[in-house]
């Protein structure tokens, strides 16, 4: 196991404005907590009725089997809809969750002839109704960005908001530490510009690359994603980075390392690739390509950066001998050693 | 510890003092590295090589993924493999060119191990060849889980299979890290060479399995989306029904509708067959009528269900789609009768409805109505109408099964006891196994029950007691465990032990305290067998268990007192009324209370069993008799009178 540490958690005074945008994404997540779980519940209690979701998934696959194969719905959900209009119930359960997220089904589907069993679609279209209008007055549907809301305004406001306490949890570790350490080598400029260019270039990432759908975009992680590819690219001439390590649970072989920085871009940022690429498509409740985005507007910076495009804040020297002074004798070694 | 800098030493990359004879303590190094750095080394490895891997296999994962979500199970076993295709030769790539390139890998390199030749004379880092070669049986090790890495104890120089094939060795130059050489013990080596030889042998048949599998595999998954788009989700009890006519056909909507509503009537199929049939004809567009009966019939949620029969019957009210309704609402009325406030009126009106539905049955009425009408009219105790109805020929051409079983029993109901069990030996050669052992089970109870052990329950007890010796699994069915003990303890009067030595084998309490009565009853211990089946009757909270109704049927044959007669007449007033075993108790209660003489209480048992339409022949003589001798005048002629009536109640050509 790896873990990028850098200069770990810093105090707000000397990264003010790192944790300005740590204490943003708190307080929405604070403010937003009580109706989130409430339409969360409301939500949770419409999609647990067996009927409702299996209606549904015959109802999508009405309207897929209606289009030409491959054109406006993929391979995959013409073969679950073969399926499921066979009677095959599992389809049906996995085809009436994707239709949640389906951008098609979800503006089209109060008003569409699907047919067929009129008593189960008058159950469903009441429970649909409801199920929209617990969406219209939830945080996460009026903060993310989605088919629903997608303005100007979500695609600033869903850098802030996150679906879950975990979500927000590794966001704000990942801000923290590689906001905090750009702040302190960079300059505040960099984490603003890092931060909020990083989420508007992952948002339109996610709306190329994969389509807004019906279910909502939110979580600070392409904002992070672009300051992680920041500090991974532009330290590559740098110097290196400070990471923990556990490899066996035994004495000497976990402890504090410095290593090359493109380790970051290999364990943080390769995975969010490969989770693009292997996401089946319609599926998956990962952003991967908002993550991409986010990564290539730091990379961009970083470009910048090394061609003078941008200059750093503060002066690099200084702030490396500052910085050498607070390292333990261990690493100062290191770092020596490098040298 | 602090790991050693990341930058390659020159030292490391070129050791040129190793030796074999080098590698021992108490030298200047480079000495084996330990087995402890090289497991932490293998670690730092998988850092570095498994967001490589994820990269590498991500499209096959994606495939895997998409085949997964739509069941097709090919097209995710070769995702897979191609996965695992891909995820071997980049682990190989990685291998190779990093010993190629650096002299050892990233893990080893941040331990400070280096890979080196021991086969030139300098002992450089490995030429390409070597390189290759140890990569190669690294991996193939590490698919064998790494077990093969074992030998790294037992080999002196602390070299693994990988290392002798392609004469290297994994050195460091730290002599605190330093490996003591192994001196294996005989049990080491043993120990390290078994592990080795099982995980080859269980890896070989895990190969084998799994390219008997993709073998297995035959059908690809075009063909099964294509049989899906032609007949949908298709029961095999409906396939056989339907193969088996001679009148229907796979590919008709229609055929397969009325041919699982009839073998969901007849308890052949379960709900979830109806539902599938049903939604695929809804959502076809096909058949809408008949496929909302079918859905309602197979929902459990009863306001939906009236929503589905509203639907499939807001036309004309005489077709038989309708007719099956009214006959369906009458059912379930009657399940909630005792709750509900009645309308008179409605009720009138339903029960004319019903009435018109039963006229109208006849040659052209469909299989499902049919079985319907029957399964109403069983429940209704006119099984006269019942035996017309089934004795049509030509008829339940998908539910042949259930005619034969329904005709057999309702013979054996109509008193017509030996067409009953004629029937019940030609329904034998028609049915499957389970089916067969329902049919023998119930005429073994029946039998039992009502004339107590005979030559007649032998024909049924046998054919239960072979079907619980080929397996005891029945055992765990309460009907099939009862007509078990019934048929041993008729057959045990030549066989003392055989009672005692089948209590061990029964699953239900109940059933091993009704083998207590029995034998107490061989034992001439009247006394014990009496408290038994009082505290048993006492204990039950379910008067449907088949138990239950066997102790009252016990109980209510051997009464003798007053308290006795009380405690059978107590279970009876407990038992549903439109119950089997209602019947069977109370007119074994009827036959002793008219043996004892206790005439007034017969009479009562007698009207009950009257008032619920449940006479035979031998009832009304018995219940004649004690009115007679009661001095109830009124009853003795309300009985003679009513006869006409009641036809169905006293069947044509009645045994004596």
């Amino acid at each position: 196991m790896i873990f990028p540490v850098l200069r770990g958690f810093l105090p707000p005074h000397l990264i003010p404005v790192t944790f300005l945008f740590f204490s943003l994404n708190l307080l929405v997540f604070i403010f937003t907590l009580e109706a989130n779980h409430e339409g969360d519940r409301k939500i949770e209690s419409i999609l647990s009725d067996r009927s409702f979701v299996e209606t549904q998934g015959v109802a999508f696959a009405v309207m897929i089997s209606r289009e030409p194969e491959a054109s406006l719905f993929s391979s995959t959900l013409h073969s679950l809809a073969t399926k499921a209009l066979g009677g095959d119930f599992n389809s049906r359960r996995i085809l009436g969750n994707l239709a949640l997220r389906n951008v098609t089904f979800m503006r089209d589907a109060e008003t569409y002839d699907f047919g067929g069993d009129e008593v189960a679609l008058e159950k469903w279209r009441s429970s649909f109704k409801e199920l929209k209008d617990i969406q219209a007055n939830h945080p996460t549907y009026l903060w993310g960005l989605s088919r629903l809301k997608s303005d100007w305004i979500q695609y600033i406001s869903y850098q802030f908001s996150h679906s879950g306490f975990v979500h927000l949890f590794w966001n704000m570790v990942f801000l923290l530490i590689f906001g905090g350490f750009v702040e302190t080598r960079l300059g505040g400029s960099f984490v603003i510009l890092s931060y909020l260019g990083g989420g508007l270039l992952g948002a339109f990432a996610f709306s190329k690359l994969s389509g807004i759908s019906s279910s909502p975009l939110v979580g600070a992680s392409a904002a992070v994603s672009a300051l992680i590819a920041l500090v991974g690219i532009a330290w590559l001439k740098r110097g290196r980075l400070r990471f923990f390590y556990w490899l066996l649970p035994a004495q000497g072989y976990y402890g504090f390392v410095l290593l090359p920085s493109w380790l970051v871009l290999l364990v943080m940022l390769v995975p969010d690739l490969s989770g693009y690429l292997a996401a089946a498509r319609d599926v998956g409740s990962v952003a991967y390509s908002a993550h991409l985005g986010g990564a290539a507007w730091g990379t961009l910076m970083a470009l910048a950066l090394s061609c003078g495009l941008l200059r750093p804040e503060v002066d690099e020297k200084a702030k490396n001998e500052k910085q050498n002074e607070n390292e333990s004798p261990n690493d100062r070694d290191q770092s020596r050693k490098a040298s | 510890m602090v790991l050693d800098d990341f930058s390659l030493s020159k030292r490391g990359a070129n050791p040129r003092h190793l030796t074999p004879e080098s590698a021992s303590p108490g030298e200047k190094g480079p000495w084996p590295a330990s087995p402890k750095d090289r497991l932490a080394a293998n670690v730092a490895d998988c850092v570095v090589f498994l967001p490589i891997l994820a990269l590498v296999t991500a499209p096959f994962s994606r495939q895997a993924s998409e085949a997964r979500l739509i069941g097709a199970e090919e097209l995710w076993s070769s995702a897979v493999l191609s996965a695992l295709i891909a995820g071997f030769l980049a682990l190989l790539a990685y291998q190779t060119l990093t010993v190629i390139l650096l002299g050892t890998t990233p893990g080893k390199l941040v331990l400070g191990l280096r890979v080196v030749s021991i086969s030139t004379p300098n002992h450089l880092r490995p030429r390409p060849i070597e390189a290759f070669l140890r990569a190669l049986f690294w991996c193939l090790e590490a698919c064998m889980l790494g077990i093969p890495w074992l030998a790294v104890f037992s080999n002196e120089r602390r070299r693994p299979m990988h290392d002798r094939i392609a004469d290297t060795v994994v050195i460091t130059y730290s002599k605190k890290r330093r490996a003591v050489p192994a001196e294996p013990t005989l049990a080491e080596m043993s120990l390290a060479s078994g592990f080795q030889s099982a995980t080859l042998s269980v890896f070989a048949m895990v190969l084998a399995i799994q390219i008997g599998r993709l073998q297995d595999q035959s059908s690809s998954f075009e063909t099964q989306l294509a049989r899906f788009e032609d007949e949908g989700r298709l029961c095999p009890e409906v396939r056989e029904a339907i193969e088996k006519s001679s009148t229907r056909r796979l590919d008709s909507i229609k055929d397969r509708l009325e041919t699982t509503l009839t073998l969901y009537i007849s308890g052949a199929v379960e709900n979830i067959c109806l539902e599938a049939e049903a939604e695929l004809a809804l959502w076809r567009n096909q058949e809408t009528p008949l496929a909302y009966l079918a859905k309602g019939v197979a929902l459990e949620d009863s306001e939906q269900a009236s929503k589905y029969f509203e639907k499939a019957c807001d036309g004309s009210k005489n077709t038989d789609i309708c007719k099956a309704i009214t006959l369906l609402q009458d059912i379930e009325a009657r399940d909630v009768r005792d709750d509900v406030e009645r309308d008179r009126e409605a009720e009138n009106q339903h029960e004319r409805d019903v009435l018109k539905a039963l006229a109208a049955i006849d040659e052209k009425t469909p299989d499902y109505l049919r079985a319907l009408a029957v399964r109403y009219l069983v429940d209704k105790r006119d099984d006269e109408t019942v035996l017309s109805y089934l004795d049509s020929a030509n008829h339940f051409d998908g539910a042949r099964d259930f005619a034969a079983q329904e005709r057999a029993k309702t013979l054996w109901r109509l008193n017509r006891k030996s067409e009953g069990r004629a029937a019940m030996i030609s329904a034998f050669f028609l049915l499957n196994p389970e089916a067969r052992l329902n049919l023998a089970q119930w005429f073994c109870r029946q039998e039992v029950l009502t004339d107590g052990c005979s030559a007649d329950e032998a024909a049924a007890c046998l054919q239960v007691r072979e079907a619980v010796n080929d397996n005891e699994v029945w055992l765990h069915r309460p009907e099939v465990a009862s007509a078990f003990i019934h048929s041993v303890h008729c057959s045990a009067k030549d066989e003392k032990d055989a009672l005692e030595s089948i209590k061990g084998r029964l699953p239900f309490k109940s059933g091993k305290r009704l083998v207590d009565v029995f034998l107490n009853l061989q034992k001439d211990k009247r006394k014990e067998a009496v408290r038994e089946l009082k505290d048993l009757l006492k204990g039950f909270q379910n008067t449907r268990s088949v138990f239950f109704t066997d102790a009252s049927v016990v109980l209510a044959s051997i009464a003798n007192g007053p308290d006795e007669i009380e405690a059978v007449q107590g279970a009876w007033n407990r038992m549903d009324e439109r119950s089997e075993g209602w019947l069977t108790v109370g007119r074994s209660l009827l036959k002793n209370l008219v043996r004892l003489g206790v005439w007034d209480a017969a009479v009562a048992t007698g009207l009950k069993l009257q008032q619920e339409n449940r006479f035979d022949s031998q009832s009304l003589q018995l219940t004649l008799l004690a009115a007679k001798k009661a001095g109830r005048k009124q009853v003795e002629r309300a009985l003679v009178e009513n006869l006409p009536r009641s036809p169905s109640s006293l069947p044509k050509g009645s045994e004596k």
